[in-house]
């Protein structure tokens, strides 16, 4: 079991993986707080955001079929979670279905939104990992003043899940190798059974992972990382990024000033 | 035994109950000198490594400990931890970040030293166990051996005055197993070594402690002990 697939191209050397990862993460914050408060209908701060996306995508070297292959599965569950949405009571009806089901257009408008957001939002965030280590995006939120025991939990869950996927394939084996088989009514008591067990053991090793840590002089209530200045570039990108951002939100309402 | 040199660790009459009430240990007393290797034998729950966590303050039954001339009380723990280097028996336990660098820089950054220095010591303590190189990798991937020396690198770095390690040789196919038989005769610093392995105890040690059942058993030099195989037989090493 190898997850190296999620630091495949990581290693790159581009403009977007030198930015320190504390610009990049609140960068890709700030995007997306204002992408997913864009009202739906408003479509030029949405297409300019995948313009400035493809733009820092193609700067970062990492293939665009790999980030497409990587967010559009997303936007396509999403898709689905909001497929009622086109069905929503009021508005202009574009088609009736029943008397009482029909296609709104504002619906359609809200469901074109909600998928289009959920694609640039996804989209950002892979962006910003498959250009940042694990590591550094765990350094970058201790730095960022994020709780360390936060930061310890996302580390754990990143070190320990090939463990436990491990550890679990290994209780497949030697449960198939006993000729597992019958009705799935006792198949669901052994899986219940296997999945009790392999909480358990990660609930022991929880514990002696804590004794490693205290062994090793582990202090929640310290903050032992010095803070590193950003650079120039840094400061650039953490503040023009925003500024585009903002400016195409605020496009129509600075165009009718003038 | 040389009498002359300083002694490093002791602990005094030792006793533990699980919190079931079960005793695990029974009045242990144990001495360690400067630079001496200790392989602490015994059969499964033994109490071995209840033993350990103990030297590491992780439990507290009662008892006295004394490291480095300074004995435990709650003012002293963080000290005696950062002076005892526990290495557990398994190191996934041991290595819980997401880079080897992460690993060994854990506990110099607890102790609170500026960044430089942290730098230097995760540099000097991969190169001590013989893993210069490996700073970016993650633990998950490393071979079992590999883990192993991390996990030692990771308490090298804390400087301690003891090595406490549980099991270091287990697991490891013949070729690691000498790797980290030299690795542990490279080791500066006094050690304790839980073992079955009766191949490390004559190569690495210099005396070995038996226990059985929460108590010491007997005490005595390696070939004294390792000689009778009769007796191995009894305690339960053979």
């Amino acid at each position: 079991m190898n997850l190296d697939f999620l630091d495949r191209y990581v290693g790159l050397d581009s403009p977007v993986h030198h930015l320190d990862a504390r610009v990049k993460i609140l960068v890709v914050l700030m995007c997306l707080s204002l992408w997913v408060t864009t009202p739906p209908g408003r479509w030029i701060p949405l297409g300019f955001a995948l313009l400035l996306l493809a733009a820092a995508a193609i700067l970062s070297r990492v293939p665009l079929r790999y980030l497409l292959a990587r967010s559009l599965p997303v936007a396509g569950f999403v898709a689905l979670m909001a497929v009622l949405a086109p069905f929503r009571p009021g508005g202009e009806v574009l088609v009736r279905l029943t008397p009482a089901v029909a296609v709104s257009k504002e619906g359609t408008r809200l469901y074109a939104a909600v998928i289009s957001k959920a694609f640039l939002s996804v989209a950002a965030v892979v962006l910003l990992s498959s250009t940042t280590s694990f590591a550094g995006i765990l350094q970058a939120m201790e730095r960022l003043r994020v709780p360390r025991t936060l930061v310890l939990i996302v580390s754990f869950a990143y070190r320990y899940l090939f463990v436990i996927v491990e550890e679990a394939l290994r209780m497949k084996r030697a449960r198939d190798a006993r000729l597992f088989g019958g009705r799935w009514l006792w198949h669901s008591t052994v899986i219940g059974r296997m999945i009790g067990t392999l909480f358990l053991h990660s609930y022991e090793r929880a514990e002696r992972v804590y004794q490693a840590m205290i062994a090793r002089g582990y202090d929640p209530g310290i903050r032992p990382r010095q803070a590193q200045p950003l650079s120039a570039g840094d400061l650039a990108a953490l503040v023009a990024v925003p500024v585009v951002v903002l400016g195409s939100r605020l496009l129509p309402w600075l165009a009718g000033c003038r | 035994m040389n009498t002359d040199s300083r002694v490093v660790l002791s602990l005094c009459r030792l006793s533990y109950c699980y919190p079931d009430g079960t005793a695990a240990l029974k009045e242990v007393s144990l001495v360690l000198r400067e630079g001496e290797r200790l392989a602490l034998m015994g059969p499964n729950g033994a109490g071995k490594s209840t033993l350990l966590l103990h030297l590491n303050a992780l439990l507290d039954g009662d008892g006295k400990l004394e490291v480095g001339g300074i004995a435990l009380s709650k003012a002293t723990v963080r000290t005696i931890r950062q002076k005892v280097g526990l290495v557990f028996q398994n190191p996934d336990d041991q290595l819980f970040c997401p880079t080897v660098f992460e690993d060994v820089a854990f506990g110099p950054r607890n102790i609170g030293l500026p960044d430089i220095e942290v730098e230097r010591r995760v540099r000097g303590s991969l190169q001590a166990v013989g893993l210069d190189g490996f700073e970016r990798r993650n633990p998950a991937h490393l071979s079992i051996g590999e883990k192993k020396r991390a996990a030692i690198a990771t308490v090298h770095a804390m400087r301690p005055l003891v090595f406490v390690l549980d099991e270091p040789t287990g697991n490891l196919d013949a070729r690691g197993r000498r790797g980290l038989l030299d690795l542990l005769l490279r080791l500066e610093g006094a050690q304790i070594i839980v073992t079955h392995d009766l191949e490390l105890v004559r190569a690495v040690c210099s005396r070995v402690l038996v226990m059985g059942a929460g108590r010491i058993v007997t005490e005595g030099a390696v070939p004294d002990i390792l000689a009778d195989p009769a007796k191995l037989e009894v305690w339960g090493l053979a």
